[in-house]
């Protein structure tokens, strides 16, 4: 196999992203103190970005390549770029929340790099080889990063069950893997299995297959029954880590569950009456974002209750996989406008709970944030704002993004009812995240709020408000843009 | 019966009985020897699946590596007496059910399934590996090596002391 | 020439501006109050410009917003909107003038006047909106500004009560929210494009199970608006809770947008499955008005009297409404309006008492007027607004509902179809009158306990207890001026909404034959004046009673 050029300019974001990463390893170990490493942390995201907007100017190229594991389209490009931001974020938030928490190591810098890079490789995916080795590399760094916080307890609780838990996924994923293989006749990418799948669909090992990598993706995106581990991982995991699992792995994830969705099984009627998979994935949907929500009213860590509600927003995303085995008008891109609103809102809010914390004092349960608004008015709003928009109230991009994709839901006749119960479900979303404005607002302060003083976390907290609002109000060139990234059928 | 089938059916029983026994025994020393068993198994499979190289490197790297340092880490790291409760079984009843869900549905998946019986020809595979990793298959390769590289340095993050910052 | 997306600016940069201004606390009410002042100042420019020979509506702003989605940014006002555009505009102005806007709370007044602009921003939108996805985002927008108002600055249960507020309320915009969407796939498949054009959904006949599933949702949301019995319960919990200037909002504009929706939505989107339901609804907004008339006599609570009066009065509303003809509307509008006025002013005069004296007691009060004869005086005129003295601006409403559910079986003969008030329109304008003497009864006791009889508690005679301040004597100077015009000469105000009335009318009662011409159907395109895709094929004057 020859490498043409163009191969390597088209993977350029992502080979930016790892050898930034190990380029901020070796940093890491010569220079004095951690800020070079971080420094070249951001300034490789940044660079990747740009990488990315080079090949969306140019971006003609809907073929796989590299001997058809991965392709290069609008669709990867779009989500690129929000696993790229999300790192970056992490990035600038991790750096003043691990100083004030002092578990300060420069190899937290290159990990998140490294998720960033798996989930890159998930979403470009269009086999069956590089979608799995993607979720391993993005998870095992993520299992680290959780780990990493030495000093909580919760910490190692959480990592070693999402560690079991994602090997258990692995396993999954694996065993799927071989049984399509066998029984397409040897078809890994998505291409090959779409063509067999009308044939090999009357084989129940090709079923068992597709259920079993379906299983292993669940597992990812953490919907009910597999979200055991999420409460728990995003409890012990260090705040920004918890962004990042919230933000970019779940939009990597999904992002790998919409291609392989899309494209592999682009034919529901392979299993389980006419709907196939449709009807299981709404059911799951279904279970997912009620769950989820009821789940989350019992809780009093708000690292907890946002745990269950990124459960409950996995649900939401989960109808407009469902929509798009519909093939509806406009399923794929309502998808990705609802994960980029959906990570930014998410980035914002972990970026607030990092920011409350100090040194021992972690102040996680709702309690602790009463009187915010006396003491930091600026926050608080940001904070009401992007509970807002996790719970769906207009003018937010939260809202805006659910009315899309329920949009997509609403032109299947079968669909309508997981509308309706999606709509009753941020009903009760609305009661728990405002539980948090009841606090922030209408109690008065019980300790004195003290926030150290980070840039960084400043910024992050702005420009995601200003995103949640933007995509809100003007959500006009976020749309055009997912428009722009449609799968083509090869 | 067919000679490579007994051996077949032996190597698999060697394969699942080790592996029940890895999170089933109380000893922790008796689950590292039940991966043995597991791991010999899977190589004796590849043997008859004419998978002479994986077959190698399974014994090579997962029990000549990976196990035998299992091991060592079992007999350094606990004293005797306190092996013999090292493994606590939790959950066995949820276990037990799921566990006969899935092989009642795999089980029956197996049954049902029209199976194609291809007869193999044996020839080395080590070739066509080679060639493969640094052909059709190079960008997994070469990703992989992320894969590694995030778990060593993650070992490390885990294992060290914690750092204090003059 | 007025610009309405002008409008919605100026309160959205008078928040920013109050929310960025680096003076602090002080100089916030002030910047508000102005912001307020210029947006009544264009309300009036608007209601100066108002064409009142169209029907449709005006002064549109028509740009897009998201085209691919079909989503505009269409603004326009007609006959029935114009006037509440005023409303709104005017209160919020009163309500950030009067200095008991926040009740007995003093500190704050930056977030409050950002709540109540943001608030007026959203109200504004909501009634000038005419395209539905820019209805539902300034008709959730209210809903935050209204929750804060009662969660920071309410009384001793204010977070029950705002979190009921929202929970009610939010229970009725998801339903609806979930029948936007249906309807919108809908006319997708009718029309073969993404729209949410008011003019062209308002062509849209549905199915009859999904009609009726749709309006019942709609209705839903806005009969928990209005309140209509039994869904009311949320009411008194937030009018007590709420700050002065939080109730008179509510009271003054928030509620109208239950009937607002009703009239602009429910009616032309749905016409069959109102008419069928018209009965039931009728039934309930009787219920309501007595209802609210005995439970607003039996009070001890001020404030939860006035909340129960508005129940009551605001039963009218929907009375006339669904009366569906032309008086009927043109009464309700009205209504809606003199409600306003009074209600707000009511609520006032009850926030004022409570500045005085720190209760809401009726048996606290006693021989006010000694101590405090201008604010007797307004409050007085307050009253008999309420409760419908002719002259003022409670007659008009009341009188041209009562007139037109009299009269519904008259006005609907002409168009050959059976009135919506099924068999006993006399009955239920009978009871809705007997509620006119009701609220007298309670009206003018409770001034009287309140004003009159002896000065002879220790607490009324404290020097606290003054008479009206410069400002809150501008405020009811401007609601007693604007209650009496409106009651001597309410016809410029019916002139303006008359054509937007009749269009609505006809054009529900058009579809209603065409619906009931075609009782079996896909969702299909009816338009007046052309051939539809399915004509009706039965003359209208068999339609059949249901």
């Amino acid at each position: 196999m020859t490498i043409a050029a163009a191969q390597i300019v088209a993977l350029s974001p992502l080979l930016m992203i790892t050898g930034v990463g190990c380029l901020a390893l070796l940093l890491d170990t010569m220079a004095k103190g951690r800020a070079p490493a971080l420094w070249l942390a951001q300034l490789g995201c940044v660079a990747a970005l740009l990488a990315v907007a080079n090949q969306w100017m140019g971006s003609g190229s809907s073929q796989p390549i590299w001997s058809g594991m991965l392709i290069v389209d609008r669709m990867a490009l779009f989500l690129d770029g929000v696993l790229i931001i999300a790192a970056l974020a992490t990035l600038l938030v991790a750096a003043p929340f691990m100083r004030e928490h002092e578990f300060e190591h420069g190899e937290h810098y290159a990990l998140v790099l490294f998720a960033t890079a798996g989930g890159m490789t998930v979403v470009h995916a269009t086999h069956l080889l590089s979608l799995l080795i993607g979720i391993e590399t993005m998870s095992l760094a993520a299992y680290l990063l959780v780990a990493s916080w030495r000093r909580q307890p919760a910490g190692a609780e959480g990592a070693l069950k999402y560690l079991l838990l994602g090997a258990f996924a692995a396993g999954f994923l694996v065993y799927g893997t071989a049984l399509v293989y066998g029984t397409t006749g040897g078809e890994m990418s998505y291409a090959g299995i779409a063509a067999r799948a009308a044939r090999a669909a009357d084989n129940p090992l090709f079923i068992m297959g597709a259920y079993f990598l379906l299983t292993g993706m669940l597992f990812k995106i953490a919907a009910v029954p597999f979200h055991m581990w999420a409460p728990d991982a995003y409890e012990g995991a260090p705040t920004p880590v918890t962004g990042l699992m919230a933000s970019g792995i779940k939009v990597a994830a999904v992002g790998g569950l919409v291609r392989l969705l899309g494209s592999a099984f682009a034919n529901p009627g392979l299993a389980l009456g006419h709907a196939g998979w449709v009807r299981v994935l709404g059911g799951i949907a279904f279970a997912t974002m009620t769950w989820g929500n009821l789940a989350a009213l019992r809780q009093e860590n708000v690292k907890r209750m946002l745990a269950y509600s990124s459960i409950a927003h996995a649900g939401y995303l989960m109808i407009g996989l469902v929509a798009l085995g519909q093939k509806v008008d406009g399923a794929q891109p309502a998808l990705l406008v609802y994960l980029a609103a959906y990570a930014a809102t998410t980035l914002g809010v972990f970026t607030v709970v990092a920011w409350v914390g100090r040194r021992d004092d972690e102040r996680l349960l709702i309690r602790d944030w009463a009187g915010m608004a006396r003491t930091r008015p600026a926050v608080a709003l940001a904070m009401t704002v992007l509970l807002l928009s996790l719970a769906g109230v207009p003018p937010t991009g939260g809202f805006f993004g659910k009315f899309y994709v329920f949009r997509a839901a609403m032109q299947s006749p079968d669909l309508a009812w997981l509308v309706v119960a999606a709509v009753l479900n941020s009903l009760v979303s609305v009661y728990y995240y405002l539980r948090i404005v009841v606090a922030m607002y209408f109690r008065d302060p019980v300790r004195p709020w003290q926030p150290f003083p980070s840039v960084g976390m400043a910024i992050v907290l702005f420009v995601t408000v200003v995103v949640v609002l933007a995509l809100g109000v003007v959500p006009r060139p976020v749309v055009e843009l997912a428009a722009g990234g449609l799968v083509t059928h090869w | 019966m067919p000679t490579n089938l007994v051996v077949f059916y032996l190597f698999a029983l060697a394969a699942v009985v080790g592996a029940a026994g890895v999170p089933m025994s109380k000893n922790i020393f008796w689950s590292a020897m039940g991966l043995l068993s597991a791991l010999v198994g899977v190589a004796g499979l590849y043997v008859l699946l004419s998978a002479d190289f994986l077959a190698v490197t399974q014994l090579l790297v997962y029990i000549g590596g990976v196990l035998v340092l299992i091991i060592f880490a079992v007999m350094l790291t606990s004293q005797i007496k306190e092996i013999e409760v090292s493994n606590q079984n939790v959950g066995l009843v949820s276990g037990a059910i799921l566990f006969a869900l899935t092989g009642t549905l795999l089980c029956f998946v197996a049954i049902w399934a029209p199976w194609k019986v291809v007869l193999l020809q044996s020839h080395e595979t080590t070739t066509d590996i080679g060639n493969g990793l640094l052909g059709a298959w190079l960008l997994p390769f070469e990703v992989t090596s992320v894969v590694l590289l995030a778990t060593l340095i993650g070992a490390i993050v885990v294992a060290r002391k914690e750092i204090k910052e003059d | 020439m007025t610009d309405l997306t002008l409008t919605l600016l100026v309160p959205l940069l008078g928040a920013i501006l109050v929310m960025v201004a680096p003076w602090g606390e002080r100089t916030s009410r002030p910047i508000g109050i102005v912001a307020a002042l210029v947006s009544l100042g264009q309300s009036l420019f608007i209601v100066r410009d108002f064409d009142k020979s169209i029907g449709a509506f005006q002064m549109a702003v028509d740009r897009p917003w998201v085209p691919s989605l079909g989503i505009r940014f269409h603004l326009g006002v007609d006959g029935i909107s114009l006037w509440l555009v005023l409303l709104t505009t005017l209160m919020v102005f009163l309500t950030l003038l009067s200095p008991q806007a926040m009740g007995l709370h003093k500190t704050r007044s930056r977030e409050f006047t950002v709540a109540i602009l943001v608030l007026e921003a959203g109200m504004l939108g909501t009634f000038l909106a005419v395209d539905l996805f820019a209805f539902y985002v300034f008709w959730e927008l209210m809903l935050i500004p209204m929750y804060f108002i009662i969660g920071i600055w309410g009384g001793e249960r204010r977070l029950y009560a705002a979190i009921k507020f929202v929970i009610f309320t939010l229970v009725g915009s998801l339903l609806m929210l979930a029948a936007i969407l249906y309807l919108y796939a809908q006319v997708h498949a009718v029309t073969g494009q993404w729209t949410f054009d008011y003019a062209t959904w308002a062509t849209i006949t549905l199915p009859r199970g999904p009609e009726l599933l749709c309006f019942l949702a709609f209705t839903l949301a806005f009969m928990i608006k209005v309140p209509l019995v039994p869904l009311h319960t949320w009411l008194p919990d937030a009018h007590v809770e709420a700050p002065t200037g939080g109730s008179v909002i509510l009271a003054a504009v928030l509620l109208k947008f239950g009937a607002y929706g009703f009239l602009r939505f429910a009616l032309p989107f749905f016409p069959l499955a109102a008419q069928q339901t018209a009965p039931i609804i009728a039934w309930l907004a009787v219920a309501g008005i007595i209802f609210g008339a005995l439970m607003a006599w039996v009070q001890d609570d001020v404030k939860k009297l006035v909340a129960y009066s508005s129940v009551s009065h605001l039963g009218f509303v929907v009375l006339g409404i669904l009366v569906l003809s032309q008086k009927g509307i043109q009464g309700g509008i009205f209504q809606m309006l003199a409600h306003g006025i009074s209600t707000g002013g009511l609520f006032l005069a009850v926030g004022i008492l409570y500045d005085r004296r720190h209760t809401r007691r009726l048996s606290d009060f006693g021989g006010l007027w000694k101590p405090m004869p201008v604010f007797g005086a307004c409050f007085l005129v307050m009253v008999l607004a309420s409760a419908g003295l002719p002259g003022l601006c409670g007659f008009v409403g009341e009188f041209l509902v009562l007139l037109g559910t009299f009269t519904a079986g008259k006005d609907w003969q002409a168009s050959g179809l059976a009135a919506p008030m099924f068999a006993h329109p006399a009955l239920l304008a009978g009871l809705a009158a007997f509620a006119v003497i009701l609220a007298a009864v309670y009206l003018l006791t409770t001034y009287q306990r309140v004003m009159f009889g002896p000065l002879d508690k220790p607490e009324n005679r404290d020097p606290q207890v003054r008479d009206l301040g410069l400002r809150e004597r501008l405020v009811f100077a401007v609601l007693v001026l604007t209650a009496l015009v409106m009651g001597m000469a309410p016809q410029p105000i019916l002139d303006r909404t008359a054509a937007s009335v009749q269009e609505l009318t006809a054009n529900y009662r058009f579809r209603l034959a065409e619906a009931r011409a075609n009782p079996i159907g896909p969702a299909r395109r009816v338009v007046a004046g052309k051939p539809s895709a399915r004509p009706a094929s039965a003359p209208a004057g068999t339609a059949r009673p249901f």
